[in-house]
């Protein structure tokens, strides 16, 4: 299996590095002549130089339907291009694509383009939660709203301080996902206990969000 | 009295005005967009429509123009990928009955084929233009 990443520039660049620095095979395509070759000497990758949204191109690439590719150009015509050659022409499964504007991803979306990569939509969600003073927060949904991740910050007086998670009676639906405390990740199990300050992501179905935000904070 | 549609051109280079043109003068209301202002001034004299100075890229500018009212939509950029997107926006998610766009490079062709897009290739209708033109002259030289 190898990674197939085609435009962008900087981004390009950190993503296959730490790609291959954890073991993928890489593949980059790049239109821009002089780019390739800073690729080609500073990536142990097959640096392939031509426009990315020809067939004829990512047919020099040999992708084949185990592949992974990423279409990471700045003009979203181009990845909407890319994304649907690999997909309907060349069969491959698994396309990731950025969508520059986030105005677009819906219709991205209805043209069957899945693995939207929204870094607007993501960026302004982190930057949110670092402004916001609410304990509660919505970082994403996913599934076009089928489910989303909370993050709730433990403060004291939550019903759940000092308590094992499998004792706080999380509604079906919901899962803690992670749990970060002292600036350390943990997949918690149920035996786990939760102490003030520390930070749960959670994922619920919208159906328990209500239930599930007053099992942890009390409150609605 | 034949109907008057709501046309949306994507693009206002030398084809995109005088299509616009021609459509007005046919009673058309129309609408043109691009992303640079100063191609509106390659509008013809009879053009009585409207412009929107925008990247139709960005879908906010197609529904600006209303796209979901239009009768009929002309991807007349001059890049095949712009093209080839606002075809199947106006397509596959307004399903808009008639979309037509400009395929400037010709091995474009099945790309646009295979996904059901009506094109115009201007530089295979010049081409086959010329070929009637060079038959009939071999034919009067004898």
């Amino acid at each position: 299996m190898k990674i197939v990443l085609i435009g962008g520039k900087r981004i390009t660049y950190y993503l296959a590095h730490s790609m291959i620095a954890k073991g993928f095979h890489l593949v980059i395509i790049n239109q821009e002549r002089s780019y390739c070759d800073f690729l080609t000497q500073n990536l142990r990758a097959i640096i392939i130089h031509g426009d990315g949204s020809r067939l004829e191109i990512l047919k020099r690439a040999e992708i084949f339907r185990e592949d992974i590719v990423v279409a990471l150009t700045p003009r979203d015509q181009d990845n909407l291009i890319i994304a649907q050659l690999c997909k309907e022409v060349l069969q491959i499964d698994q396309v990731f694509t950025l969508v520059n504007d986030p105005e677009n991803v819906e219709v991205f979306q209805k043209l069957d383009v899945d693995n939207i990569l929204n870094i607007t939509e993501n960026l302004s969600g982190l930057i949110e939660q670092r402004i916001s003073s609410h304990q509660i927060t919505n970082l994403m949904t996913f599934e076009e709203g089928k489910a989303f991740i909370l993050q709730v910050e433990i403060q004291e007086g939550f019903p759940v301080v000092g308590r094992r998670i499998k004792e706080i009676g999380l509604p079906k639906g919901a899962l803690i996902g992670t749990l970060t405390r002292d600036q350390t990740i943990h997949i918690p199990h149920g035996e786990m206990e939760i102490h003030v300050h520390d930070r749960l992501l959670v994922i619920c179905l919208p159906v328990v969000q209500t239930a599930t935000i007053r099992v942890l904070t009390g409150g609605d | 009295m034949k109907p008057s549609w709501y046309v949306i051109i994507a693009g206002c280079g030398r084809l995109g005005a005088n299509v616009a043109g021609m459509l007005s003068n046919m009673g058309h209301s129309v609408v043109v967009i691009d992303r640079k202002e100063s191609a509106f001034e390659a509008l013809p004299i009879e053009f009585t429509g409207f412009t929107i100075h925008g990247d139709v890229a960005a879908i906010e500018f197609l529904r600006e123009a209303k796209i979901h009212q239009a009768n009929m939509v002309l991807a007349f950029t001059n890049d095949d990928n712009t093209n080839f997107m606002v075809a199947q926006i106006a397509q596959r998610v307004y399903h808009i009955p008639r979309v037509i766009s400009r395929v400037y490079d010709a091995g474009n062709l099945a790309l646009f084929h295979e996904f059901k897009i009506k094109t115009l290739t201007p530089v295979l209708l010049a081409t086959g233009a010329l070929n009637k033109v060079i038959h009939r002259y071999m034919e009067e030289s004898g």
